[in-house]
């Protein structure tokens, strides 16, 4: 490894490549539960250092995965014992911000929340607000093809990048997309997002920016039972209003987030809902009044309207730190990401629960409701012997519920290593080794974070009668 | 390659009558079901068979002239296979028409936010073009979710799903649209909807730029040759506020102007705040369509190749492009559709070949192939 070192080195500067053990330590894991420590850590500043990074590793035969502020949770950004981990932390500036365009041009590493801070002057903000906000980064956002609970109006990540500044496998800098609609060719920056990594590294992003709403109204609205309050999310839809934002959070999780942020939330509650709508005034007072006759009819309990911004940060503040919150009931958690049509959430939501129950498992529920994404979070002690093997079993039931809804494995944290052996589960041969297609062609030797995404195999799968005459398996 | 192609039985089984107005070909095809559709397409990569995909016909204009042995049609993949009023999604085949849809969805609480009645759903993603009020709703690669395509060799590959937000796999619903059916037929899709705005309105301005940028997230800023136009959609009581506030009266519909359908057509693409510009550089008294904020201007003009070389320089220099979107009628033009080879060429050459390893899908069509 010492000849690879002392050419990493020359690339990026001695201080940026991170070997000792403590180093490799510390970025041996994501926020999820998956660890392995990578051969050596490295933190580029510029395109070119990431280009000349991914040319060293070609040269030495080793893999590149590339990794942001390390909150993702399927393992993505964990690196095997032979790979380089590229950090994009130090690519942190916003390069342009074009108020005339709504867009900008940032580095991976810049900091959702912060873009959103930077163009607040503007009127403008990055929609996409995953509950990690305020520590992931863009480039990470676009490798998940993140979410947050406001893309139920605008949609994810995907829909918000227009650009892409890549380097490849090849070790080469292509720039796909730019300010103007519809560029020529296939949409390679919209294959690229999502793609966590596995065939090429963004170096440079150009984001959508949105108007922000001139009016705002935040509901925390009560339950005493959680079907009422997942027909209320379905009906409040089907009545033509798409809020901003739809969450809910069962009982289990007002409790701690109350007891954490101190917000005043029902904590008689089965289950509180947390709706937004945004928008022109006229607009706003009309959906209000849907959403508030919607969730009276369903029997709410409680019908509470933040009274002004500082009250509706303060719910915000809740519903983001759920995820933090959750440590006052078990020491671990294993928090699932799964998505189902918005009109199955009470049977799948009433099937979880069961499934806690089945395998003796604290169940929180804290999720993207309008979306039909579902955050199971499941409670454990990680020092109770034998309860990895029932967190792991609950959670393929969780799974298989959902894939048996319509739904799909996952809708913001992506798929990492946490999940590619249950690809096939909604994806046949035939469609996975598509997939796989696609991935050698854009890296051909397999050096771009490999054995996350399509589990091992998908390229030669046994198509049976599929294969086509001619074709190559 | 043999000029003597025989149609095999698995292709004929297939035929129909010739559609009207359309390339010459040996045979027209209508398969009834997607695996009858990868039948005809494994067929023809064996027998290496150029295919013209065909749904309305209506963006058949877009890029360069295929030569085809077999029009493939998607007329006969005409399910709409569901519709989820609470989930506000829809899942048809490619077939299916934009009328077929909204007729199926008319009262309902969600639209599909697409104009040309005649287009099908294939047609719509294939060729990526959006409706007039892609600049609130989104273009067709934002309401994509699921997407089946039958490949160039007859494989039947799905990606996404039928729920409104997924990160599981590649995203082959971005990649396959606007990729002209290079990737393969589009035989069925899952569309997320919008819901029905509860009203609808129009206020003409005088400077569409400043009055776009001013207005709430307008539906659409159209500009023509005789007036500019800002569209909104929401409640009455929104509508109104903001007609105020651009000081102009207002008037309730969506009215959509129109080109005269005279060849050839032209999208000029641009970053937003230079389509002033843009529409200044147009060949004078042509008759054009400008979508302000979004950054397009639709013209029908017979430019020279000077004048397309002039423009094409402006528009490159600024990161844009300008692309003939329309002379099916088989004007004679020497003129490339593209004007440029788009970055990262032999990897977009290197993906359609995994898709379509024989090259059939519509060969001529796309930037790259002349």
């Amino acid at each position: 490894m010492d000849e690879i070192l002392l050419e990493l080195s020359e690339a990026v500067g001695s201080e940026h490549v991170l070997s000792t053990p403590l180093h490799r330590f510390i970025f041996s894991k994501d926020a999820g539960l998956h660890r392995n420590q990578p051969g050596v850590v490295v933190l580029p500043r510029t395109s070119e250092e990431v280009r000349q990074v991914v040319a060293i590793a070609r040269q030495y035969g080793h893999a590149v995965v590339v990794r942001g502020a390390g909150s993702g949770l399927t393992g993505g950004a964990v690196a095997g014992s032979d790979a380089i981990s590229v950090v994009l932390t130090r690519m942190n500036d916003i390069l342009e911000i074009d108020q005339n365009n709504r867009t900008a041009w940032v580095q991976p590493g810049v900091i959702n929340l912060e873009l959103s801070q930077a163009t607040k002057p503007f009127g403008l903000h990055f929609a996409p607000d995953p509950s990690s906000q305020s520590v992931c980064t863009i480039g990470g956002n676009v490798g998940n093809n993140a979410g947050g609970p406001h893309c139920l109006a605008e949609g994810s990540t995907v829909n918000h990048i227009l650009g892409l500044e890549i380097v490849t496998a090849d070790a080469e800098i292509v720039t796909f997309g730019g300010k103007a609609p519809d560029p020529v060719g296939l949409d390679i920056r919209g294959l690229l997002v999502g793609s966590e990594g596995t065939l090429g590294i963004a170096t440079k992003i150009l984001v959508r920016l949105t108007q922000n709403a001139p009016a705002v109204a935040t509901f925390l609205i009560a339950f005493d039972d959680v079907t009422h309050a997942t027909t209320a999310v379905t009906k409040i839809i089907a009545a033509g209003v798409v809020p901003a934002a739809l969450e809910m959070m069962d009982k289990n999780t007002v409790r701690v987030v109350e007891n954490f942020v101190q917000v005043g939330m029902n904590t008689d509650a089965a289950a509180l809902l947390l709706v937004e709508t945004t928008g022109h005034p006229s607009g706003v007072t009309a959906d209000s009044e849907t959403i508030k006759a919607v969730a009276a009819a369903e029997g709410a309990i409680e019908i509470r309207l933040a009274r002004d911004e500082l009250e509706r940060e303060e719910f915000w503040r809740g519903r983001k730190a759920a995820f933090g919150a959750v440590a006052q009931l078990a020491p671990d958690f294993y928090l699932h990401d799964i998505v189902v049509p918005r009109h199955r959430l009470v049977d799948v939501m009433e099937e979880i629960y069961r499934i806690g129950e089945q395998y003796d498992l604290i169940m929180m529920n804290v999720f993207h409701a309008g979306d039909g994404n579902l955050h199971p979070i499941l409670g454990f002690d990680l020092s109770e012997p034998g309860v990895m093997e029932r967190v792991q079993a609950a959670s393929k039931d969780i799974v298989a519920a959902c894939v048996s809804a319509g739904g799909a494995l996952s809708g913001e944290h992506g798929i990492g290593s946490e999940k590619r052996d249950f690809m096939h589960l909604t994806f046949s041969a035939v469609d996975l080794d598509a997939q796989a297609r696609l991935q050698e062609v854009l890296d051909p030797n397999g050096v771009m974070n490999p054995d996350k995404v399509l589990p091992s195999g998908a390229r030669c799968a046994d198509f049976g009668q599929a294969v086509p005459r001619g074709a190559w398996v | 390659m043999s000029n003597q192609r025989t149609i095999s039985t698995t292709i004929s089984d297939h035929a129909i009558a010739p559609i009207e107005h359309i390339p010459p070909a040996e045979v027209t095809v209508a398969p009834s079901s997607l695996e009858e559709m990868a039948l005809v397409l494994e067929a023809c990569s064996t027998d290496r068979l150029p295919v013209l995909i065909w749904g309305g016909g209506n963006h058949q204009g877009i890029g360069g002239r295929v030569e085809p042995s077999v029009i493939l049609s998607t007329s006969r993949l005409s399910r709409i296979i569901e519709w989820h009023a609470d989930d506000l999604t829809l899942v048809t085949q490619g077939g299916v028409t934009v009328q077929r849809i909204n007729e199926h969805l008319h009262g309902q609480s969600a639209i599909l936010p697409e104009h040309t009645p005649t287009a099908t759903v294939g047609g719509i993603l294939a060729s990526g073009a959006a409706g007039y009020n892609r600049l609130r709703m989104g273009p067709p690669r934002d309401h994509v979710l699921g997407i089946t395509l039958i490949t160039g060799d007859g494989r039947i590959v799905k990606a996404g799903g039928k729920v409104v937000k997924n990160v599981s796999g590649y995203d082959l619903m971005r990649l396959a649209t606007g990729s002209l059916g290079g990737l393969g037929v589009i035989a069925q899709v899952a569309f997320k909807l919008w819901p029905t705005p509860s009203a609808k309105g129009m206020v003409a301005v005088a400077d569409p730029w400043l009055a776009g940028t001013a207005a709430y997230r307008p539906t659409a800023v159209l500009q023509t040759a005789t007036e500019s136009i800002i569209y909104l959609s929401g409640t009455v009581q929104e509508l109104q506020a903001q007609a105020s506030a651009l000081g102009g009266p207002l008037s309730t519909g969506h009215r959509w102007p129109m080109l005269p359908g005279t060849e050839p057509a032209w999208s000029l693409r641009t970053p937003p705040d230079l389509l002033p510009e843009a529409i200044e550089r147009l060949p004078e008294g042509q008759p054009f369509i400008a979508q302000h904020l979004v950054g397009e201007v639709s013209f029908e003009s017979p430019m020279t190749p000077e004048q397309v070389r002039e423009l094409r320089a402006w528009a490159a220099s600024c990161g844009g492009s300008l692309i003939v979107t329309n002379r099916t009628g088989g004007v004679h033009y020497s003129i490339d559709a593209w004007g440029a080879t788009p970055p990262g060429s032999a990897m977009q050459a290197q993906i359609r070949a995994s898709f379509d390893p024989a090259r059939i899908l519509n060969a001529g069509r796309h930037p790259g192939d002349r």
